[in-house]
């Protein structure tokens, strides 16, 4: 009934009884009423604007949105905008490497994530995570970056960045240990020990990968990379240790232990004889070209006292080997710590080639096994 | 909605001092102001007068920069007060009072048409003007203003200068006297 009503009422707008104006007078009436505004308002009129019509469609939607009612909705939008905006760059920056214009973005949504962490124990597992994906980035410029002086800078820089953040994951493993001695933090001592080797590995295989000139380039930031990833993963088994000797003996735990131990001792083994044999047959052949220029440069005395130190090495590992098989990790741990340092001292000792001294200890790392080489990350 | 943003833009530009905008919202709106104002005064010449005087006073506002932040409704508040005034000068001049009175409210017939010569209108359409014109002037303008300039609730709200529900309120009793007038079942 009002439907009709209301229907009629809108049909009278049609008919020229509800005051419709002479069209003559409508005409008249506008030509008048231009010319009244014209003079007056000329030098106001405002001029149009540079963006043409565009400027009024977005004129439009801005009030349109800046509405009470629709201010949510414009607020709504903007952030769904900022979402996928973020989230497209953040895809984008995921893939990126050093060097790269979005890596910056990609490293700040990590100190984010960090930030926003609040359990020590996450807040390790995410920095492990982000040392894996440093890892990846490092043999992505390997592979991708053809320019060899940005590819050298480049992977100068994410070694660095490893070695950085492993000393960020061995400071926050010993305020876990400080702060409990719980199974949950054994776990995590396992984890951190896991993913240093296999990162050290890595870092072993990329460096292997090299040019020899590159090789040489990046050698003493990966040789601390190297050594800090090495000294994170001994730290880890000693902390094991420790952890698991004063919560008591666990069997399992135990079988563990001896497996992470045994094969340190292992690699240290086949670095010892591998050095030796060198040395061995530095000793018995006449210098030439081929050979390596460090080696060359040791006298029969130099070589003599190496010899020793590393027949030093091999009683202490020895004796690490013994105290394992009594189930005494710690003291065990303590003979490979004394193992290592022997065998470092051997490296430092090796004399400076006097043609290229500051590649010194490139060339004593490619001719005496590391010390801190690490063993197999497979398992 | 193509044609209401195509209006919602003319409204900026015209808020922008666009004298050629304004032009085409003249032709716009002319025939709406017109009948609105007629509503009220009931006599073509002054229609016309306070018509123009309408577009006029508007383009001064948007010439001195004042805000307006519904256009519709603001030339409808010019068009409302234009009228008050007329009232207000005309009581003084002549004391003829009784035009605006609600127990005595004007025709709403133009003067250039009989509506007893108008044969080819239907009955329906006749008895509806009829009530209209017997309406209370408060009633007139909201039925004015919703059904044949088809102005928002909002919209007149701001030109009436009352509530949205109060205005809610004020259609509908100008509906239910109008049916009562008109015979509607």
């Amino acid at each position: 009934m009002s439907k009709k009503l209301i229907q009629q009422l809108k049909q009278l707008k049609n008919l020229d009884l509800a005051g419709t104006p002479n069209d003559s007078w409508i005409a008249s009436n506008r030509e008048v009423l231009m010319n009244q505004i014209q003079p007056k308002t000329s030098s106001k009129v405002s001029k149009k604007p540079f963006l043409g019509d565009n400027f009024y469609y977005a004129r439009f939607l801005s009030e349109f949105f800046g509405s009470r009612v629709l201010r949510p909705v414009g607020v709504f939008c903007m952030v769904v905008f900022a979402f996928l905006g973020y989230n497209a760059v953040a895809t984008m920056a995921t893939a990126s490497i050093p060097g790269d214009a979005l890596y910056s973005i990609k490293t700040a949504g990590e100190n984010m994530q960090l930030s926003l962490t609040f359990s020590d124990d996450k807040k390790v597992e995410l920095q492990l995570n982000f040392l894996t994906r440093r890892t990846d980035e490092l043999q992505k410029i390997v592979k991708q970056v053809d320019d060899s002086t940005s590819k050298k800078v480049k992977i100068a820089q994410a070694v660095k960045k490893i070695t950085s953040d492993v000393n960020t994951v061995k400071a926050s493993m010993a305020k876990i240990s400080m702060a409990s001695v719980s199974p949950s933090a054994v776990a995590v001592d396992k984890k951190v020990y896991d993913t240093t080797l296999k990162i050290g590995e890595s870092l072993t295989a990329v460096h292997e990968g090299l040019s020899p000139d590159m090789k040489q380039d990046v050698a003493q930031d990966m040789k601390t990379a190297i050594a800090t990833t090495d000294s994170a993963g001994t730290q880890m088994l000693t902390m094991i240790v420790k952890t698991t000797e004063v919560k008591g003996t666990a069997t399992d735990s135990n079988s563990d232990i001896a497996k992470m131990i045994s094969e340190r001792i292992v690699v240290l083994e086949a670095d010892i004889k591998e050095a030796t044999e060198k040395l061995n047959n530095v000793a018995t052949s006449t210098p030439d070209a081929t050979t390596s220029t460090t080696v060359d440069t040791l006298k029969p005395s130099e070589i003599a006292d190496m010899k020793d130190r590393l027949k030093k090495a091999q009683i202490a590992l020895d004796e690490a080997k013994i105290l394992l098989d009594k189930k005494e990790f710690d003291e065990a741990l303590k003979k490979i710590q004394e193992c290592k340092d022997i065998m470092n001292g051997v490296i430092n000792q090796t004399p400076v080639d006097n043609k290229a001294e500051d590649k010194a200890s490139t060339t004593a790392t490619s001719t005496i096994p590391v010390a801190t080489s690490t063993p197999s990350a497979t398992k | 909605m193509r044609n209401r943003l195509a209006e919602q833009i003319l409204f900026l530009k015209v808020k922008n001092k666009d004298k050629e905008a304004f032009g085409r919202f003249y032709d716009l709106y002319i025939s709406r102001i017109y009948r609105f104002v007629f509503f009220k005064v009931n006599t073509v010449s002054d229609a016309q007068d306070l018509t123009s005087e309408v577009f006029l006073k508007l383009w001064q506002y948007i010439r001195d920069g004042k805000k307006i932040e519904n256009l519709n409704a603001f030339i409808y508040m010019i068009a409302r007060n234009s009228v008050i005034d007329f009232y207000r000068q005309r009581s003084r001049k002549d004391d003829r009072e009784e035009l605006i009175e609600e127990n005595n409210p004007p025709r709403i017939i133009d003067e250039r048409n009989d509506l007893a010569s108008q044969q080819e209108i239907s009955s329906e359409v006749q008895a509806m003007l009829k009530g209209l014109e017997n309406l209370k002037d408060e009633y007139k303008e909201v039925i004015v203003l919703r059904y044949l300039d088809e102005l928002s609730i909002t919209e007149i709200s701001e030109v009436l200068n009352k509530s949205k529900g109060s205005v809610r309120v004020l259609i509908h009793r100008a509906l239910n006297v109008l049916k009562q007038t008109v015979g509607h079942e």
